[in-house]
């Protein structure tokens, strides 16, 4: 199978697949993080232009703050800053462990580099040459953005009649339409009854019909009666 | 075994799991290891069975939410910075001694060079500095000015600190960078700022500002020009490995160097931090004498320079 998936062995001996974050959503999760630090960023400017010098100063402080350790502390106490969590995104190390703050703080202290020459560029590059999407901090401090998906419920169909059928399937056929039932639920019934249509000759009807006896062949596949 | 039949089985034992891992406390009846352990079993089955792609990944999911609880690292602040400035920090200073050597020599030495030069002809500083830089330096310097005789409002050493901070870590991670460069870059930076400070320093004895010079670099000095200097060291190490990467390929040799040498940059990032505020709250008042700033200043001049050439006993 073709993806992006990244195999994580357990010392139990068994694979968990992470999928890592590509550049795009990573992109967006960053512009969502500079509109809210370019928003506090203003309304700090707001509250202190009253304060005189000493306003510029707390201003520049505050400023520091932001621009080094907003991302530390979101994903230290968080798993992400606001941005990632928008897009379901996580930081964790390269063994999948939930980020501290010396791994913390390398990723973002190498912002500095990733950024140049400008707008990200050397970032850029570098995460279109990994693998795992790794910008130049992610390498150093190892760590990776991956997707946290939930444990979803395994998804119930349900059937109403039992299935008749006594074609011979191959176990990638058998499993592709396990899928298709499992997943019938996020598809809308046109595109259910597209995708059945192609199995025209195999099933012999088209349309409701169709995704009906499929779902059938799926429950009788997975022990459902 | 259907599919089916091995939910029903195994249901409820996935779904203690789950509470089990999302409960913050941990209790002593449940054992998440052993629990755990038959998951990864449970996984493999599934995977083995060819079970569908859904319950797959959902015991995927489960189980990666199994192995952040138990294999979480902690998410201590400050005993790992102390175990750094105690043990981390000098250990890789010392494992380093030869280049941070090194590097305080060039610096210094070439500093001296450009003093001598620019003390013995003072017209030299035209060649480095524009003149509208020298007549600013020595507005700043200027003994007569009032501005010496009255403390500074306490507001502008908040901007000046934020000035400081920013421009002191970009010199670091420049060195830093500058060591992917064949650590010509970090030698760059190291030889332009010994440059600059020795034209500088000379120049402002020959007009004869010395007091307020000297009394206002000498104890953050001790911390910003150390930092640089080992921050340049650090990006020479990388430079090193660049040239001479022994048994690994080159871009090996730089990936183990570039860890090797993080703590030097870190250290060196902690310093600044130190010497912006020294410089913004301590060196610009006008409040401390001289005297005072000179003797604290010696002090931390001799303290930094212990810390950082005394050998570390446990190097790992």
């Amino acid at each position: 199978m073709i993806d992006n998936r990244y195999a994580l062995e357990t010392p139990e001996g068994i694979d968990i697949m992470l999928t890592p974050a590509g550049i795009g959503v990573r992109t967006m999760a960053f512009v969502i993080d500079l509109i809210i630090r370019g928003a506090i960023l203003f309304a700090a400017s707001m509250a202190l232009q009253f304060t005189g010098n000493m306003g510029d100063g707390l201003f520049l402080i505050l400023l520091f703050c932001i621009e080094w350790f907003y991302p530390v502390l979101f994903e230290i106490y968080r798993g992400a800053t606001p941005g990632k969590k928008h897009y379901g995104l996580v930081v964790v190390y390269d063994n999948g462990l939930p980020i501290t703050l010396p791994g913390s703080m390398l990723r973002n202290l190498f912002r500095s580099i990733d950024i140049l020459p400008f707008a990200y560029l050397s970032g850029f590059i570098a995460i279109l040459c990994s693998k795992q999407f790794k910008r130049i901090g992610d390498h150093v401090a190892a760590t990776m953005v991956v997707y946290q998906e939930t444990p979803s419920k395994v998804e119930h169909f349900t059937v109403d009649e039992l299935p008749q059928t006594t074609l011979s399937l191959t176990l990638e056929e058998q499993q592709i339409i396990v899928a298709y039932a499992e997943r019938s639920h996020s598809f809308s019934q046109e595109r259910l009854q597209e995708l059945a249509n192609q199995l025209e000759p195999m099933l012999e009807c088209r349309g409701k019909e169709a995704v009906i006896k499929l779902k059938a062949m799926a429950a009788g596949l997975v022990g459902k009666a | 075994m259907r599919q089916n039949d091995f939910i029903q089985l195994k249901q409820q034992e996935w779904q203690r799991f789950r509470e089990t891992v999302e409960s913050s406390e941990a209790s002593d009846e449940d054992d998440l290891p052993k629990m755990f352990r038959q998951l990864t079993h449970d996984l493999a089955i599934a995977k083995s069975r060819h079970y569908s792609p859904a319950l797959v990944s959902h015991l995927n999911q489960l189980l990666l939410l199994g192995q952040q609880k138990l294999y979480k690292p902690h998410n201590h602040i400050l005993m790992p910075l102390m175990a750094f400035v105690t043990q981390t920090f000098p250990a890789q200073l010392t494992e380093f001694r030869w280049y941070v050597m090194w590097a305080h020599i060039l610096f210094y030495g070439v500093a001296l060079v450009f003093f001598g030069i620019t003390f013995f002809d003072p017209e030299f500083v035209r060649n480095v500095l524009p003149n509208a830089q020298v007549v600013q330096l020595e507005e700043m310097y200027d003994v007569t000015a009032p501005r010496f005789e009255e403390e500074r409002a306490s507001d502008n050493d908040f901007v000046m600190f934020g000035y400081y901070i920013f421009n002191n870590i970009s010199i670091a991670f420049q060195s830093f960078v500058g060591g992917l460069l064949l650590g010509f870059g970090a030698l760059y930076i190291l030889l332009f700022n010994a440059l600059y400070f020795g034209v500088v320093s000379a120049h402002i004895v020959n007009i004869g500002y010395q007091t307020t010079f000297f009394s206002f670099v000498i104890t953050h000095g001790a911390f910003e020009l150390t930092a640089i200097v080992i921050s340049a060291a650090a990006g020479s190490v990388i430079g090193f490995s660049l040239l001479s990467p022994k048994k690994l390929s080159r871009i090996n040799a730089m990936k183990a160097s570039a860890r090797k040498v993080f703590p030097l940059i870190f250290g060196s990032f902690l310093m600044l931090v130190i010497a912006a505020f020294i410089e913004a709250f301590w060196s610009s008042s006008a409040s401390i004498p001289n005297g005072v700033k000179y003797l604290v200043g010696g002090f931390c001049w001799i303290w930094v320079l212990l810390y950082v050439f005394k050998r570390s006993s446990n190097e790992n």
